[in-house]
């Protein structure tokens, strides 16, 4: 058994912080966390002091990356490494981008989209001890439609890939596109529903239809997974979470009326502020941005503070999710989000609850709280977290502990020389 | 920066006498000098390192015949059961994870003999580029083999087919686009399989499976490249025509007539043995009413033979261990040492066939400790020279990899290099 002690500790549920707390860990789950006086040091535990000042909290969890990217910004960039990195080259990279998101402090993350089974087999990986890692769950491949946001137009027509995409046509070709993910591995099913329009100026338009985003929830539900959708706002928002979706993402748009339904229905919400601040800098960087792409990313700018304001309000489900490999490096940009989250007017201590135990919830993970029967994924934090949000993105102040273990290891040069 | 390595003893790979109170001065991941500690001192500013009393530096050792994306399993419908559920983005993960149990048991660099779906290139560029924390890595992508041949096994259904998974080439024209294609997705060198075992006839244990224009053009065309070529042989005249026809390292080679010998001499052909997985065979539990074959016993008894005639003509040999087959990565690395000893070769032979013989099959600027090579090293506690068996002991060790200790008493000390290398 651990016993971890620290001035302070953040158990992830929104409560106030237990100062003078400890922990004790025994194998991989908690069993018991209070305040050091009241848990004593049962007989043969090994103590764990963290230093003065320092905070227990638990791992964090990013609900929305994709590990297979780099987070490269250029497009063209993008697309040259979509059609030149071999799967298994990919799923090395994604090895390592996984290892350092796991060095940040994340000890869970949900993967979005990637090619050739690559994150499954990672997620594998990791669970078989093979390579240390965080806690992933993947869907495989992002369904959508022929020529739809996860099947983007611009490869010229001699082009061929395969397990890149998976693109899907009406109710059958979805719920078959659902089967074959879950063949897979799949953990969950991502689908992409709802989208920005890329010729004219609507916000936001059905990609799916109705029938086919039912077709593949009552697929997923059917087999005992979650559905995750990518959207952008609007009454196509609406029809998708009416048809099923049990996570929406980005969701740029929503009204009063719908995040009631999210909340009745226990609906998600995964607004991935980070990645929207990243592509409004890169778009407003751009000096040929067309005028669509501009006031796309204005109206987005503006949209997403004053619902997630509301979504707040309404008491939605908000998870913190990067989306971290689209603009933004894994590891060192995955802790924006919940600076955002602070910025959009969560407390400190709501945001670590959204990149914790909401994001758990989501994930249906046993983790995301300091609770007795949980899993042992926490931080130790050199300093107080709650007074400056953004030591969590300080990986020298982290201390990384997945299932009890200690997960993350530095060794500057000299120390690797010198040991 | 400058470090010193400093240890009671010092082998530096090249078969040089061990220098008491040895030292290594490396800068920047390279050795600067290697000798006594006397000559090499402690120049202003470098680190020290000084290895526990009674302890040996030396060079990583190599192991010039691998297969990382194989397990070891032994049992052949398991083997074939991994094969076949594994993807390869799976074989390349499970693949860095035996290279990284390779490292800890001394081993920094590898040569691989075959892999599908281009996994353990990819792996090797993985780990130049600091993704993933291993040892150096040379690879041949797939081994190019005839149609049914021995890297083509016949053993899969008329309805199976299996992508990037056997390369088979037939005629010259058709070896020469092989050795092309695997050259193009990123082969080091050119595996062929020339000769391989017969059973049939006792006493006729080999029988040729490539064409000598079929070898000849193979070779043409990776030598044309720039690349190397290894065959997978048996022994015999089949062996000997391998050889003629310009391979440079022939692997397994039990029976090896003295034409051969000489042949091998003229052409500085090396030899890589691999002792460790014909003598595994005799290991692995024998089903109720089984025997070993002729051909099992045979080979067991000719390859001291070949060994010796080796030695004596002094052809270059190389340690390597087939791990994947029988063999599993990394913890029995050492056992390939111990036979060539058994074989005849002296402790200091065995560890130079194991480091300078292996770096340069590989062509690698490493193998000996000496200015301008990588300083991938160990510190070994105790002397290997007096006890072999000490390499297998992976919490003896302290790995080094460009001067970097990466691992240490059997225990990765970072998977990141990034980290280490910050």
């Amino acid at each position: 058994m651990k016993l971890f002690r620290a001035d302070r500790l953040i158990d992830g549920t929104g409560a106030a912080p237990i100062e003078g707390a400890a922990l004790l860990v025994d194998g991989d789950r908690i069993v018991a966390v209070g305040r050091a006086a009241d848990i004593g040091v049962p007989d043969g535990a090994e103590i764990l002091d963290a230093p003065a000042g320092a905070t227990l909290m638990p791992g964090l969890v990013d609900v929305h990356v994709h590990l297979a990217y780099s987070g490269a910004v250029d497009p063209d960039g993008f697309r040259a490494e979509t059609a030149s990195i071999h799967y298994p080259a990919m799923a090395l990279r994604a090895a390592r981008y996984a290892r350092e998101t796991l060095e940040y402090g994340f000890t869970s993350v949900r993967d979005m989209h990637a090619p050739g089974g690559t994150i499954i087999d990672l997620r594998n990986a990791i669970d078989a001890g093979l390579l240390e890692g965080p806690r992933i769950k993947a869907p495989g491949l992002g369904l959508t439609v022929t020529g739809g946001h996860m099947d983007q137009a611009g490869f010229g027509d001699m082009m061929s890939f395969r397990d890149m995409n998976a693109a899907c046509d009406g109710p059958v070709g979805f719920r078959k596109g659902v089967r074959e993910q879950l063949k897979r591995g799949a953990d969950f099913i991502k689908i992409n529903p709802c989208v920005g329009n890329r010729r004219d100026d609507r916000l936001y338009r059905m990609e799916m239809t109705v029938e086919e985003i039912r077709a593949a929830c009552d697929e997923a539900h059917e087999q005992g997974v979650m559905v995750g959708a990518h959207t952008s706002g609007g009454p196509p928002l609406t029809a998708s979470i009416e048809a099923g979706c049990d996570t929406v993402e980005h969701a740029h748009w929503i009204d009063d009326a719908t995040l009631e339904m999210m909340v009745a229905r226990g609906t998600f919400l995964v607004p991935t502020l980070a990645v929207n601040e990243a592509s409004s800098n890169y778009v407003l960087a751009q000096p040929n941005a067309s005028p669509k792409i501009l006031h796309w990313a204005a109206a987005s700018e503006e949209a997403k503070w004053e619902r997630l304001t509301r979504a707040k309000k309404l008491g939605v489900k908000v998870a913190a999710g990067s989306d971290a490999g689209f603009f933004l490096e894994h590891g060192k940009a995955n802790g924006r989000e919940i600076e955002l989250l602070v910025q959009g007017g969560y407390s400190t201590l709501e945001a670590i609850h959204c990149a914790t135990a909401v994001g758990a919830d989501l994930m249906q993970i046993e983790a995301g709280r300091l609770l007795p029967g949980k899993l042992a994924d926490l931080l130790v934090v050199d300093g107080n977290p709650l007074a400056d949000i953004r030591i969590l993105r300080d990986r020298s102040r982290l201390t990384v502990f997945k299932g009890g273990k200690l997960a993350a290891r530095r060794l500057s040069q000299h120390a690797a020389i010198k040991s | 920066m400058k470090t010193v390595f400093e240890a009671d003893l010092l082998i530096d790979g090249s078969g040089n006498a061990a220098i008491e109170k040895g030292a290594v001065l490396v800068e920047d991941g390279f050795v600067v000098a290697a000798g006594r500690q006397a000559d090499i001192g402690r120049p202003d500013g470098a680190y020290v390192v000084t290895a526990p009393a009674g302890a040996t530096l030396m060079p990583g050792l190599i192991d010039s015949h691998v297969h990382l994306a194989y397990s070891g399993i032994a049992d052949v419908k398991k083997l074939r059961a991994e094969r076949m559920d594994s993807s390869y983005p799976a074989v390349a993960l499970a693949a860095a994870a035996r290279a990284q149990l390779s490292l800890t048991y001394g081993v920094t660099a590898l040569r691989d003999m075959h892999a599908p779906g281009g996994t353990i290139i990819d792996l090797r560029d993985a780990i130049e580029a600091g993704d993933i924390v291993g040892p150096r890595l040379r690879a041949c992508g797939r081994g190019l083999t005839v149609t049914g041949g021995h890297m083509d096994p016949a053993a899969y259904a008329d309805h199976t087919t299996i992508d990037n998974f056997a390369h088979a080439c037939d005629g010259a024209d058709g070896f020469r686009r092989g050795a092309r294609i695997e050259a193009k997705r990123g082969a080091d060198f050119i595996k062929i399989n020339s000769c391989v075992s017969a059973r049939k006839v006792p006493g006729i244990w080999w029988r040729p499976e490539m064409s000598p224009e079929e070898i000849r053009t193979a070779c043409d065309e990776a030598h044309g490249q720039g690349l190397r070529v290894a065959s997978h042989t048996s022994g015999g005249l089949p062996l000997t025509i391998t050889v003629a026809n310009g391979v440079d390292c022939v692997e397994h080679a039990h029976w090896i007539d003295d034409d051969c010998i000489e042949l091998m001499v003229r052409n500085g052909t090396y030899l890589v043995p691999t002792l460790l997985v014909n003598e595994r065979t005799f290991e692995m539990p024998l089903a109720p009413g089984k025997s070993y074959s002729p051909w099992s016993l045979a080979s067991r008894e000719a390859k001291w033979v070949s060994l010796q005639k080796a030695r004596k003509a002094g052809i270059k040999v190389g340690s390597g261990t087939d791990a994947g087959f029988m063999v599993p990565h990394g913890t029995m690395h050492w056992r390939e040492l111990a036979l060539l000893i058994q074989g005849g070769y002296t402790p200091m032979e065995a560890i130079v066939a194991a480091t300078a013989v292996n770096a340069e099959i590989m062509e690698l600027n490493a193998g000996i400790l000496a200015a301008g090579r990588f300083a991938d090293m160990l510190f070994v506690a105790g002397n290997p020279l007096d006890d072999i068996a000490i390499l297998g002991d992976a919490t003896r060790l302290t790995v080094f990899k460009s001067g970097i200790r990466v691992a240490e008493a059997g225990t990765l000390l970072s998977s990141f290099p990034a980290e280490i290398a910050a």
